[in-house]
Parts: structure tokens; C-alpha cells; sequence
């Protein structure tokens, strides 16, 4: 039986403010949760009502429109030693566009700036579970559409083109300035974005991973993956090219990965021309989902290619000691955030 | 000029792959670089700023409290007055009956004074801005060392914004060859702008500007204005001398093209040596002013005033005279006055001109057409332009932007126009990049042998043709051609076109879904290279430039629109009119 995407995952925390308080939001089993929020269904409805969604809501929601976002595997870390760190001032405009309530957020409020970016991953599961809202990418979708009408009017005028490329030329178009250009959907999901990757580097991890799922063989996506190929070929080159170039010391350069469709793991090749060693790789995409995301590619000196089981902290991995090798089964655990294998 | 690549099926997959994989490889080099800090703003200039600014607020802050002392003092007056010790009221009552003679009066001094105040308001204004310009242009010289100085103190980019540029420019080349959509360009471009503001690799204000004028990345708006079938052009060619600032102006009208809901007029006029003496910036308020006043009234007694577009240097401006609303299908005539100058009748009911316009499919792909292009530009000027600062790999731009095309499956290593690049390569005596180097090199077509060799005409026939032509639907763009005008050294020819895309610009590089040609009878070929052009709406005025200057001896010309899979041919008499 093939484990969960998330089973390798810890659960992680973050808080906010969220109104006059302070509230926290909970990873944990692949969605995310507005912890104090009992009555986060009943909100949401008012919201999609036309009242105010809460800043904790808001992120909520956001999570399972962009868990499947290909921009997120664009945008978001390749490795470990990749920090995102998304700076005060595109933060400041993301929460603009949002709409989200002032002071709760975004640069003018240093404390939301420091608890923003400061994502931690707890070690235990909550003893008493209160009542959570998690949202899933296709669930409640229906539930809620904010409409954001006042930013989307809200245009900005742009000179006009062309006219200063001739030296000593003076244009004038007062048409030209006339020409406006709306921030639309691309504004929106960016701005949402940006707020997502702001919770710190545990959720980045955690949402790249829902999106290579959603887009997995057996994700949401899979029947459109064919036409996401390219940017999923991206976005597998992205990250196992630093795996590999740990695993095996080569260039970062010299890592050429495609999308392996079939069953089993997929293939790995490593061809010398001249001293240069190149990585020629077939991986599917769960790889980047359940065994890139939780930081399980290399683990000593082995590289991860599929998960057997999993519960986190402890996970049977099949992995590889070298390129061309047969993989073999591991059993590793996480202490400290750091991977290493307990039996062989 | 057809090879087996030119009519191979575009392989979008491979393009698109090959530019994320590229957004990948730049983010690598961009990682490595150091993280972007952006620089302070000076002490001083700091200072001063905060200076002024303190003045500032205190002088209002004190006139603030001026006028609310005075208030007081007022209502304290007229407390005092209505409400005398022991008789309340006693003096209100012939309050009102007074206030309201006094408020009559002033209302029809105010109507009487209304006119010759607004017209003394508008002449001081006017002599304002005059005296404002005349001031700006004593002092402009004074400013020039400050200036000349100051440019060396200029913005340094963040280093990681080569990066960016680098995968900016191949994507928009590609998705201009219709490789891939406008969307994906945006997304691969704008993923990569984000993650490296994401990085602090740029600056993020610049990013956040950057959404503020664009809103989100550009998106050329091809199809999306419908090309209007109503559009319709009258010649006009007539010459009028006019006067700006005192000094004479001579305008040149080429055709008035009308459309559902507006009409533009196209014009052309020359300064005299007194306006165009000096390089200061009054001259350019003072044309802009004088354009702005241009009026026009028709044989029905309705009378328009418009705003003006459009630009010029020291000798020479091209001017696009907005009408709205358009004269209506009744009139017949129309009467336009320029500035200083007496009125000029447009005949708004001659027949349309008869010229003969063809329309066939194109033969060659966009992707050799966008290298043939740029590979005759590399002809004409004899030199390779050369990134700034490694910003391309350090190789030349054209050699770099041709082994991207070369590896994203754009062009082949049999295309035509690759080995036409080859050719020039070898004519300029330039060594084609290792991953190039396998090309081989073809004959130079006799178009682009004969254009060079006329490249230095300078018998090029002073005059202009009022074309007024409108040409069928091209790729989901329709342009109606004005005018031509032909000088010693070179032509120019103003379009006005619907449903057309903005075009991209990477520095030097210009690339557009459209080009422009020209051949004459005598089997001349003429080539237009980038001109200037203002772009609204997806609408677009443009002034296309044709080299070489065209021969005296031609007594007809095809102007050529060749789109990505429409080419429409007009032929057109020479019959030159005088024009500036």
C-alpha cells in the first residue's frame, strides 16, 4: 500500500494576529488548519456572504486555491539551503491586494512581519483536538469566492511607448496615458501566493508538496498533467538537481530530469564525457511530494527515490547508493529535523 | 527563401520546457550572486528634503491658524452685533433683507465679470507657462554640468537582473513567433521575477512598480480589439503655413481616417531654425501648447476641438489630431485650423482611391522572418551589438538569441535563415558561437545584396502621396495606410491599425508579429526597420521608416504587410506631392 503524501511530514505551527489577538494556524495531515476558529464553517459562509473573512480564514482558503498552483513550484524553495524569504515591501502589497484587515499583517506591523516569516514545526501532535476547518484544493472552493472588485479597479495610467527611442524626439500622447492595465486573476493568485510562502519555510515545503501531489499520477490534476509537463520537468529539474549534486558531486548544470509515467520509481544514468559526469533521471512527480519535500532525497549518502511506508518520525524509503544500483530498502528517522537511516 | 524546418508544425511542448528549464538555470546564477540591498538615499539630499519639508508644514500650519484666528474673530463680531445686551434680536431682523441685496449684486457682478475674467485667467495662464518655459530654458543650461555629473552617480542594477533580462528576451522573442502563448510567457517570466524578489536578488520596489504600471506582466493584446470593418481613410494632402511662438511652422496634412467613434487626422510639420535653434525644453511646451488649440468645424456648423498626439525633434513632428466625436456621414467638408495659420478644407466626400491590394498566404516561417530581420539589421548597420556587462552571455546579442532559438526547437540547424546569418557572419568576418558553428553558411538573397548596395542613395524624391488606403484583415489586425513621405535619404510611412499587439522590446532588440516591406517596379526592396509607433487599446499609430531611400526613377510601390500566416500587398502610383 502506497503511504499518504504527507505521512513523512511533521506537523507544523504557525501564529498570527488575527484581529485583536494572536491565533495559530496548524499543518497537519496535508491540510491546513485554522485552530481557533471553532466555527470556521459558519464564518466562511458569512463571509462568502459578504462579510469579512478573517485573516486566519483568509490564509486557509488561500492554501487550498494554490494547492494546486504550478506558480508554487516556480516560486518556492529547491532545497533546503533555498530560503524564501519574502521581503516587507512585496509582502506589504501582497496583503493590500488581498484585502486583508490593516494592522494584521504586512509591514506596517513588525510583529506580524517576525510571526509571519516564523514558521515552526511542532514535535507532537495537539493533545485535545478542538474543532478545525482544513481546506482541501476542490473542496470548498464552492464555499467561498471573495471578489476583490476594489482593487481590481483601482488602474494605474502608463506612458506611452516608442516615442523616446529617436534622440531629441518629444512625444506626447494623452491617449497613450490613457492606457490602462488591470491587476486581474494573475494579481490575485500571485498576491495570495506571496502570503502563503510569508508563513515561514515549513509551509513552503508543505504547499510545494500539495501542489506535486495535485499533479501527481494520483492527484486531482493527473488527467491534465500532459500539458503541465514542461513546467513539472522544471520544477523536478529544479530540486533533484541540488540532491544529486550532493549525492553525487557533480554540477548543478549537469542534471537533466524528465517525467516518469509508468509504475516503479523510474531511472537514473549517469554518463562521463570528459571527466564531466551527467545525470540523466526518469522520476515520477509524487517524488518531489513525498520524498523532496520532507527532506528525504539524500539521506547518508543515499538518494531517496520512492517511500515505502511512513509514519513521521520513522519511514521505510527504497533508495539508491549510486547511480545504476539496484535500490535498497531503508529505514530512517527524523531527529532534530535531520534524516538518518536506523537499519538497513 | 524556403527551407524543410519552415513548415514544420511549431513544437510548443519543446519550447516551453526548454524556457522553464532556462528560468531554472538562471535562478541557479542568480542564487549564487550576492543578495540585493538596496542603497540609501544620501545625508544631504536627505537632509534637505527634510528641510523643506518642515518648512513647509510650518507656513501652512501658521496660515492654518491665521485663518481660523479671523474666523473666530468674525463669528465673535457678529455674535456681538445680533445679540445686544437686553435686546435679543433687536438688530437681526434687517439682517437678512440686506444680506440678500448684497448677495444679488455680487451675483451679477460676478456674471458680468465672468467672461473677461475667464479670458484674463486663461492669457495669464498662458503668459505663465511661457514665462515659466522661458525661465526653464535660461536656466537649463546652468543645470547641464549638475546633470552631466549627476549621470555618472546613475542606478546600478541589481547584478540578478541580467538574469531576468536574459530569459525575458527569449521568451518574448518565442511567444512572438507563436511558440507559446502570451500567458505562458507571463507565467514563466513573471515565476522567475517573483522568486528572485523572493530572494532579495532584485529589488523588490522595482517589482512592485513594475506591477503598479503593468498591473501584471505585459501581455500584448493581439485580436483582442476587434479590427473595425468601418474604418476608412480620405486623403487630404494639403500644405499650410503656420506660425508657433512667432516662428514660422510649415504643416503638411496627409489623410483623415474615420472610425466608428473617432476621427484622426494625420499631419506632419517642419520648424524653422528659430524654434529649433536651441535644445531647451520651451520649445517642445510651445509645440505641444500650439498643437493642443487646433480646431475644426464642419459645413453643418458643428465645431470640434481635439486633443493632439504624437512627437517631434528639433525639425520635424509628426502629429496625429484626435477629433471626437467624428464628423458625422452628412458633412462634407471640413474646415481645420492649425496654429497661425488660415483654415484648411478636407473634402470629407471623395471617392476612395482605387488601388489594387492583394492577399495571399505566407510561405516562410515567423521564426526565419524574426532572424531574416534582425540578421539584415546586422547587414545594414556593419556591426554586432554587444550586450552591456555580460548581460547576455557576453556574446553578441543576435549569435546569442539565435542558439537559444537554435535550442528551444524554434529554428533548426537547417532553417534558411539560420544559414542567411551564417552568410553575414562570414561578410562581417565574425566567428559564430560553438553552439552555431555547425551551420552552414548560404548566399546572401539578391534582395539583401541589392538593398546594401543601395544603402548610401541620397536621390531619394522630396514628396509626399496621400495613400488613404484601407487593407484587409491581417492576423486579426487591420491598418489603414496614410501617407507617404519620401526625403533625400529615406522614406516614412504613417499606419493607423486596429487589433494590433504592442510590440516587445528588449533593448536594441525589436521584435513584432508584423513586417513591413516594400518593393518598386524596377524590383527595388525596401526595408522598414523600427520607427516609432504609440500604442493604445490595441490600437496603434505607427511611422514605419523605409531604407534605402527610394529610387527617383520608380513610378509605383508594393507596401507589404506580411503577418504570421496573411501577407496583403498594396500598389501604389508615386505621384508625388509637394509636401514640407
Amino acid at each position: 500500500m502506497i503511504p499518504t503524501w504527507w505521512a513523512a511530514f511533521a506537523p507544523a505551527d504557525t501564529s498570527l494576529r488575527c484581529g485583536d489577538s494572536t491565533h495559530r494556524l496548524r499543518w497537519t495531515d496535508g491540510a491546513l488548519h485554522a485552530v481557533d476558529h471553532p466555527d470556521a464553517e459558519g464564518e466562511l459562509v458569512l463571509a462568502a456572504l459578504g462579510g469579512d473573512a478573517t485573516p486566519c480564514l483568509d490564509l486557509v482558503i488561500a492554501w487550498g486555491r494554490r494547492s494546486d498552483d504550478l506558480t508554487v513550484l516556480a516560486v518556492g524553495p529547491r532545497s533546503a539551503d533555498d530560503k524564501v524569504t519574502i521581503p516587507a515591501e512585496i509582502l506589504g502589497w501582497a496583503t493590500a491586494v488581498s484585502g486583508a484587515p490593516p494592522g494584521s499583517r504586512g509591514p506596517g506591523n513588525p510583529q506580524a512581519r517576525a510571526v509571519s516569516i516564523g514558521g515552526t514545526i511542532s514535535g507532537h501532535q495537539p493533545a485535545a483536538r478542538k474543532r478545525t476547518y482544513a481546506f482541501r484544493p476542490g473542496k470548498a472552493r464552492r464555499l467561498a469566492s471573495y471578489g476583490l472588485a476594489s482593487y481590481r479597479g483601482r488602474l494605474r495610467p502608463r506612458p506611452a511607448v516608442g516615442s523616446g527611442l529617436v534622440h531629441g524626439w518629444t512625444g506626447f500622447a494623452p491617449g497613450g496615458l490613457a492606457h490602462l492595465l488591470g491587476g486581474g486573476e494573475t494579481q490575485e493568485a500571485q498576491a495570495e501566493l506571496v502570503r502563503l510562502l510569508a508563513l515561514g519555510s515549513a509551509f513552503q515545503f508543505r504547499l510545494s508538496a500539495a501542489v506535486a501531489h495535485a499533479w501527481s499520477a494520483d492527484g486531482e490534476q493527473a488527467a491534465r498533467a500532459d500539458r503541465a509537463r514542461p513546467a513539472l520537468t522544471a520544477a523536478l529539474t529544479g530540486r533533484l538537481a541540488p540532491a544529486a549534486a550532493q549525492w553525487l558531486d557533480i554540477d548543478l548544470g549537469e542534471v537533466q530530469a524528465s517525467i516518469h509515467d509508468g509504475d516503479g520509481w523510474g531511472e537514473l544514468e549517469l554518463s562521463k564525457t570528459g571527466g564531466t559526469g551527467r545525470l540523466h533521471a526518469r522520476m515520477p512527480v509524487r517524488w518531489l511530494a513525498s520524498v523532496w519535500a520532507p527532506g528525504l532525497a539524500v539521506v547518508d549518502q543515499h538518494l531517496v527515490v520512492s517511500v515505502v511506508d511512513a509514519a513521521w518520525p520513522t519511514a521505510r524509503v527504497l533508495a539508491l547508493r549510486s547511480p545504476g544500483s539496484d535500490p535498497v530498502e531503508l529505514s530512517i528517522r527524523q531527529d532534530k529535523g535531520h534524516w538518518s537511516v536506523t537499519a538497513r | 527563401m524556403t527551407a524543410a524546418s519552415e513548415h514544420a508544425a511549431p513544437d510548443r511542448e519543446r519550447a516551453e520546457t526548454y524556457l522553464r528549464l532556462l528560468a531554472e538555470t538562471e535562478l541557479r546564477r542568480a542564487i549564487a550572486m550576492p543578495e540585493y540591498k538596496p542603497p540609501r538615499e544620501r545625508r544631504p539630499a536627505r537632509m534637505i528634503a527634510l528641510l523643506a519639508h518642515s518648512r513647509r508644514m510650518r507656513r501652512r500650519r501658521a496660515r492654518l491658524r491665521q485663518v481660523a484666528s479671523q474666523q473666530a474673530a468674525s463669528r465673535s463680531q457678529a455674535v456681538s452685533q445680533r445679540l445686544p445686551t437686553g435686546q435679543p434680536g433687536a438688530q437681526a431682523t434687517p439682517l437678512p433683507p440686506l444680506l440678500r441685496r448684497a448677495a444679488e449684486s455680487l451675483e451679477s457682478a460676478r456674471a458680468l465679470a465672468a467672461g473677461p475674467t475667464a479670458s484674463m485667467r486663461r492669457t495669464a495662464a498662458r503668459t505663465g507657462r511661457r514665462l515659466g518655459a522661458r525661465m526653464r530654458s535660461a536656466t537649463w543650461p546652468l543645470g547641464q554640468p549638475v546633470r552631466r555629473k549627476s549621470r555618472h552617480r546613475s542606478h546600478q542594477p541589481p547584478p540578478a537582473e541580467s538574469c531576468l533580462t536574459r530569459l525575458a528576451t527569449v521568451a518574448g522573442v518565442i511567444a512572438a513567433l507563436g511558440f507559446i502563448s502570451a500567458q505562458t510567457e507571463e507565467d514563466i517570466v513573471g515565476g522567475l521575477r517573483l522568486a528572485l524578489a523572493a530572494r532579495s536578488r532584485i529589488d523588490a520596489r522595482d517589482l512592485l512598480r513594475y506591477r503598479r504600471f503593468r498591473g501584471q506582466p505585459m501581455r500584448r493584446r493581439a485580436g483582442r480589439t476587434a479590427a473595425s470593418a468601418s474604418l476608412r481613410a480620405i486623403p487630404v494632402g494639403a500644405v499650410a503655413e503656420g506660425e508657433v511662438n512667432g516662428h514660422r511652422v510649415r504643416f503638411s496634412l496627409g489623410v483623415l481616417l474615420v472610425d466608428q467613434g473617432s476621427a484622426i487626422l494625420t499631419a506632419r510639420a517642419r520648424l524653422d531654425l528659430g524654434l529649433t535653434r536651441d535644445r531647451e525644453p520651451s520649445r517642445a511646451d510651445a509645440m505641444i501648447e500650439a498643437l493642443n488649440e487646433i480646431t475644426a468645424s464642419d459645413d453643418l456648423g458643428n465645431s470640434y476641438r481635439g486633443s493632439f498626439s504624437g512627437g517631434g525633434g528639433d525639425h520635424r513632428w509628426d502629429i496625429w489630431f484626435h477629433l471626437s466625436p467624428p464628423p458625422p456621414a452628412a458633412a462634407r467638408w471640413l474646415d481645420v485650423v492649425l496654429p497661425g495659420a488660415p483654415a484648411v478644407r478636407v473634402r470629407l466626400d471623395v471617392a476612395p482611391r482605387d488601388l489594387q491590394v492583394t492577399s495571399e498566404p505566407v510561405t516562410t516561417s515567423a521564426a526565419d522572418r524574426f532572424l531574416d530581420a534582425q540578421t539584415i539589421k546586422l547587414l545594414r548597420s556593419g556591426r554586432l551589438h554587444r550586450p552591456r556587462a555580460a548581460a547576455l552571455d557576453d556574446e553578441p546579442v543576435l549569435f546569442w538569441l539565435a542558439s537559444q532559438l537554435l535550442a528551444a526547437g524554434v529554428v533548426t540547424a537547417d532553417s534558411a535563415s539560420l544559414r542567411r546569418l551564417a552568410a553575414a557572419a562570414a561578410r562581417l568576418g565574425e566567428d559564430l558561437p560553438s553552439q552555431l558553428s555547425g551551420i552552414q553558411a548560404d548566399e546572401l538573397p539578391a534582395d539583401w545584396v541589392g538593398l546594401l548596395a543601395a544603402a548610401d542613395r541620397g536621390d531619394g524624391p522630396d514628396g509626399m502621396v496621400a495613400i488613404a488606403v484601407a487593407l484587409p484583415e491581417v492576423d486579426g489586425a487591420r491598418c489603414v495606410i496614410g501617407e507617404l513621405f519620401s526625403e533625400a535619404d529615406g522614406a516614412s510611412l504613417h499606419v493607423h491599425c486596429a487589433g494590433w499587439p504592442e510590440p516587445h522590446r528588449h533593448g536594441l532588440l525589436h521584435i513584432d508579429r508584423f513586417w513591413w516591406s516594400a518593393r518598386d517596379d524596377l524590383g527595388g526592396w525596401y526595408d522598414s526597420d523600427d520607427g516609432s509607433g504609440s500604442y493604445r487599446n490595441g490600437h496603434a499609430d505607427l511611422d514605419l521608416r523605409f531604407r534605402p531611400a527610394i529610387s527617383p526613377r520608380a513610378r509605383t510601390l508594393d507596401i507589404i504587410l506580411t503577418g504570421i500566416t496573411t501577407q496583403v500587398t498594396v500598389t501604389v502610383p508615386l505621384d508625388w506631392q509637394e509636401a514640407l
